[in-house]
């Protein structure tokens, strides 16, 4: 059952998913110099900077992976409780935490994948001899990936701001709010692995206890 | 008898508007009971508080023996639930639909999912965004038949449907029945439907259960007297049962939740020269029994309400 439950929301996540993912690679290539898809001239050309360096990369990323949290969070908190489905699949013999715990498990997945690749792509093309006249390191993608592993917490505060059954705009967009000032402060602070990665932790845990128990607790219908 | 069904001081609260007022229902196994009630009166409160889709503001509720608030997913397998719209993820095909929900149960019954599909010429390609409202409340029943449930909770199953359609959608609701021991909870608006199905009947006004009965108790509870005189309309004395009074000219139309002596001495005091006895169906009795004091507002102002008595309590 958990199968079918992930096949349903990567069905209805993928829209989403390959938008973001066109417009990630779209970037990728404009950051290699349209070395893939040299007709694709969309945005920016070649940096001649040092690849990952100086946050140039992350900073591109951002811009189609903050909208796509936002999005896709708010829309699968959001989608079943506007057409009635959490009606029918909440009558499921299945746990209503582990059937929302999936929901937001294939979520997160699929902001990691979208990430992932590109992260992945640009990385293979800076390692390879002759791209570029500056040096390379594999731990220079770290960053990058820093910049994955966290965005979900953008993701997961707005799912919450869908679910949550707040009276007044201003009051649901709290955990969003929340979620998006946390990953600023986390990605502004100096790198240091062994604080931020159990505060994420923590922050993620909380985030999930929440939608847990919204899930839970709030009407439907 | 073992309970399918058992509330006990239901409540639930929007704001400060109370949906739902202490409800106490007890339906036994093998019961087709109908919720009936006008707009508004909190039927699908009721049946999304019994499913634990709303959370209720005080009381509980038990399906199968268990707490609602609680219940296990094994009980829930043993329940089918068809909410009203038949909310279904419409991006899907009526064979994926299916699949996905099969994916659920351990028992599932494919002979009948594939012969009730046959017998609706429902393709299984067909995507369900497609599919007229009528075809989705097929595909809703075959989904909640299909893991052959002890109960099934439906929520204004036909609303929206085609005489011929909601017909069918009956029948096949009927077969159901037949299976022993199955108990179906549903609320509807066509009393026509109701009188061919229900074995029992339970009347909600503004939250509150005020009938719960057999269904022919409460046609032959109800009754509407009406009185003719030669003279102005009396004054309606105070009597118990009566739920509505109505009068047209020199008639007047008394609607009583049990007949008896005690309401026929009451009405021989009035002094009518003629006295009337009016046979009602379901559909009449139940007008009549919860039209209360908004008929007053009549399009051309001949009927004035004579003391509906609202509070009255029901035939049961």
């Amino acid at each position: 059952m958990i199968r079918a439950l992930v096949l349903k929301e990567l069905r209805e996540t993928i829209g989403f998913a390959s938008i973001a993912l066109a417009v990630s690679l779209a970037i990728v290539n404009g950051l290699m110099g349209r070395t893939l898809l040299p007709s694709i001239d969309v945005l920016p050309q070649r940096i001649h900077v040092v690849p990952f360096a100086g946050g140039v990369f992350v900073a591109y990323l951002s811009y189609v992976v903050i909208p796509l949290a936002i999005a896709l969070g708010y829309r699968q908190a959001t989608r079943e409780l506007g057409n009635g489905v959490y009606l029918f699949l909440f009558h499921r013999p299945i746990a209503r935490s582990t059937l929302i715990l999936t929901k937001l498990g294939v979520g997160i997945a699929v902001m990691l994948v979208v990430q992932a690749i590109p992260i992945l792509l640009f990385g293979w093309w800076a390692a390879t001899p002759g791209n570029h006249p500056s040096p390379f390191e594999w731990s220079m993608t770290r960053g990058a990936w820093q910049f994955m592993l966290f965005s979900p917490i953008v993701y997961a505060g707005a799912f919450l701001t869908g679910l949550r059954p707040g009276r007044w705009i201003g009051t649901r967009l709290l955990p969003l709010a929340a979620s998006g000032l946390y990953f600023g402060v986390v990605m502004m602070v100096p790198d240091q692995w062994w604080l931020r990665i159990p505060v994420a932790a923590v922050f993620y845990g909380l985030l999930a206890v929440d939608i847990r128990a919204i899930a839970s607790e709030r009407d439907y219908g | 008898m073992t309970l399918a069904i058992r509330t006990e001081s239901l409540t639930k609260y929007y704001g400060s508007t109370k949906v739902v007022d202490s409800l106490g229902l007890s339906i036994d196994e093998g019961t087709v009971y109908a919720l009936l009630g006008r707009n508004g009166a909190g039927k699908s409160t009721t049946i999304k508080m019994l499913t634990g889709m709303v959370r209720p503001s005080y009381g509980r509720a038990e399906l199968l023996g268990e707490d609602v608030a609680t219940l296990a997913p094994e009980t829930r397998s043993r329940i089918a639930y068809l909410a009203e719209g038949h909310p279904l993820p419409s991006w899907m095909s009526v064979g994926e639909v299916i699949r996905f929900t099969r994916a659920f149960y351990e028992d599932w019954d494919h002979d009948l999912v594939e012969s009730v599909l046959d017998h609706f010429a429902l393709s299984k390609r067909a995507k369900l965004r497609r599919l007229s409202k009528g075809q989705l409340a097929q595909v809703s029943l075959i989904l909640g038949i299909a893991p052959d449930p002890e109960l099934l909770i439906l929520d204004d199953p036909t609303l929206g449907l085609d005489t011929n359609v909601r017909r069918d959608f009956l029948e096949s609701m009927i077969q159901i029945i037949q299976r022993r021991g199955r108990t179906i909870l549903f609320s509807s608006h066509v009393l026509g439907d109701v009188e061919r199905v229900a074995d029992r009947i339970g009347i909600m006004l503004d939250g509150v259960l005020r009938v719960d009965c057999p269904t022919e108790h409460f046609k032959e509870a109800v009754r509407k007297i009406v009185l003719t005189f030669d003279r102005d309309v009396p004054e309606v004395p105070e009597c118990p049962g009566l739920v509505g009074s109505w009068h047209v000219g020199h008639r007047l139309e008394l609607i009583f939740a049990g007949y008896g002596s005690e309401q026929e001495a009451a009405v021989a005091s009035l002094d009518p020269v003629e006295v009337e006895r009016v046979e009602m169906n379901l559909e009449d009795t139940f007008i009549e029994y919860t039209r209360g004091p908004r008929r007053s507002l009549s399009f051309f102002g001949t009927e004035e309400p004579d003391d509906p008595r609202p509070g009255a309590q029901g035939a049961a």
